[in-house]
């Protein structure tokens, strides 16, 4: 019972994040991009909420967490429902399509990722040692534990990362009574299924329903098979990629909408609130909202506009983690200073690290099939971005005057999955382009 | 190294949480060496798997200058007349301090 009841808290994100329907550009996207975008705003209000109860010095409850949260869903409901904001969802170009073998495909993909993280060969240490372990410590104090972070003895517990996903298992940690060390692992289908719907809700619009099926399954697949490889369940990458999703999604997609400037924001701030390196990708993102708005305007105004909760939200933990003394990622201390002397063995630890034990097939697949447009511009931005991002992976790992080839071994699967995601939305961006042609 | 190589230990300390009132100190002492795990790994696994409690780090054989109420000892006993053995567990055994 555990188990289900910590799981259940997990599941319990959309409800939590309703007062995100009444953003004009969520209300008329089908009720799975609906679902995705509610849970992900359930997840960053409810992290945030606790840590402004940290601040507050309020200690952590369940009936005082949901409280406001619900009255908010209840009210952003009641606003949507009077104002008719849930209107029927744009129709999605071209005609219905059978997109059943494709759910199938997807269904499968989420299927394996949860047998492979319930039977603990997708995850690894992260979550015993630090995940995990924080998480279970800050609900038993009912507050971040900033005794425990600032303990110099567990400056190797990544003190200064972001709360989002300890935040999280704090949550589902008051709602179960302990930690369950075992559903833990299966937040990651979860988040993964999350990313699939909002994709498809956001996607459908312009690929139409076919298209829109065939990438999400690609997607899911995608994801599912880099998260196992890499370990990831348990641990914060799926919730990152959850947000990263939608924020390029909202990007990619709707034809640059106003609308859908929110889900972006949203995107970028639940980016920067999950992981240190969520910063990075907020930035290119940032830049490649520019770019794909470069036709209005306005478009330095709505950057503006979307930037600012990410920032407010990075500002406020940088200001919180220097005030206890905790800073190490976001200053690149955590393994000494940068060095360049090593630059060749990290290029080529990346490198081979990015192989993800099938000889490069999930590269090759997104380069290739369907081939991209690289004249295309849209295309080349994000691939530009993925570029970007990689040359920021070997800068994280260019630090210390020790061989990084344990460090990169251990992690940079893990990291390698937002600039495969970033080649996702390539491929993504020229069944678009073929779909509007 | 994935979890299953953990099993043990994990059994062990949710053995022990069962058997150590919340709230009080404690620290695990490996005596017994899991693959890779350095003392400082064993220390913040006790951290995670006992939220509840004070865990104190410790190693074989120095004690911090504060001897905890609680030792868990995963491996073999623990020879230090200052504790007390409580009950011994499939994996190790947890000791109190001597009255």
């Amino acid at each position: 019972m555990t188990g289900i009841r910590f799981l259940l808290a997990f599941a319990a994100l959309p409800l939590l994040g309703l007062v995100s329907w009444t953003f004009a550009g969520v209300r008329t996207l089908p009720l799975a991009g609906r679902f995705g975008v509610a849970a992900a705003c359930g997840a960053l209000l409810l992290s945030l909420e606790m840590f402004l109860f940290h601040l507050i010095g309020l200690r952590w409850s369940v009936p005082w967490l949901a409280a406001p949260l619900l009255v908010a869903s209840a009210i952003g409901a009641v606003v949507a429902a009077r104002r008719r904001l849930l209107a029927e969802p744009l129709r999605p170009r071209g005609q219905r399509a059978d997109g059943r073998a494709f759910l199938v495909m997807t269904l499968l993909a989420l299927l394996l990722a949860g047998y492979a993280a319930a039977s603990s060969r997708a995850t690894s240490v992260d979550l015993l040692l630090f995940w995990g372990g924080k998480a279970a410590r800050f609900a038993a104090q009912g507050q971040i534990d900033t005794a425990f972070l600032t303990d110099p003895r567990n400056r190797f517990l990544h003190p200064d990362y972001p709360p989002l996903f300890t935040s999280l298992g704090a949550w589902a940690t008051l709602v179960a009574g302990r930690f369950a060390w075992g559903a833990a692992l299966l937040t990651m289908p979860l988040f993964l299924a999350l990313a699939a719907l909002s994709f498809w809700g956001l996607a459908r619009e312009d690929l139409g329903e076919a298209k829109a099926s065939e990438r999400t399954a690609i997607l899911t697949a995608l994801l599912s098979f880099a998260c196992v490889v890499s370990l990831s369940a348990g641990n914060a990458e799926p919730p990152l990629l959850l947000f990263e999703t939608l924020a390029l999604a909202g990007i990619v997609f709707g034809r640059g909408r106003r609308s859908l400037d929110a889900v972006v924001a949203l995107g970028l701030a639940g980016a920067v609130w999950t992981k240190v390196e969520g910063a990075a990708f907020a930035a290119l993102a940032a830049a490649l909202f520019l770019w794909f708005r470069r036709a209005d305007p306005d478009r330095w105004k709505r950057l503006l506009r979307i930037s600012i909760p990410a920032s407010a939200l990075l500002a406020s933990w940088i200001a919180w983690a220097a005030h206890h003394g905790l800073l190490q990622a976001y200053l690149g201390a955590t393994y000494g200073p940068f060095s360049a002397v090593r630059w060749k063995l990290v290029l080529w630890r990346v490198l081979q690290t990015a192989d993800y034990g099938v000889l490069y097939l999930p590269w090759i697949a997104l380069l290739f099939l369907p081939p991209l447009r690289f004249r295309d511009p849209d295309v080349r931005a994000l691939l530009g971005a993925a570029g970007t991002y990689l040359l920021f992976i070997l800068f994280s790992y260019l630090h210390g005057s020790f061989d990084q080839t344990a460090w990169i071994e251990w992690s940079a699967e893990r990291l390698l999955m937002t600039p495969l995601l970033f080649l996702f939305f390539a491929s993504a961006a020229t069944a678009r382009k073929a779909q509007l042609a | 190294m994935t979890q299953p190589a953990l099993d043990d230990l994990l059994v062990f300390l949710r053995e022990v949480e069962g058997r150590v009132p919340r709230g009080e100190e404690i620290a695990l002492v490996p005596a017994r060496r899991v693959e890779v795990l350095t003392p400082l790994m064993f220390h913040y696994l006790a951290l995670g798997q006992l939220p509840a409690h004070r865990v104190l780090y410790a190693e074989v054989p120095h004690f911090p200058s504060r001897l905890p109420e609680y030792v868990a000892v995963y491996g073999s006993g623990l020879d230090d007349s200052r504790f007390a053995l409580v009950t011994r567990l499939r994996s190790g055994s947890l000791y109190r301090r001597a009255p």
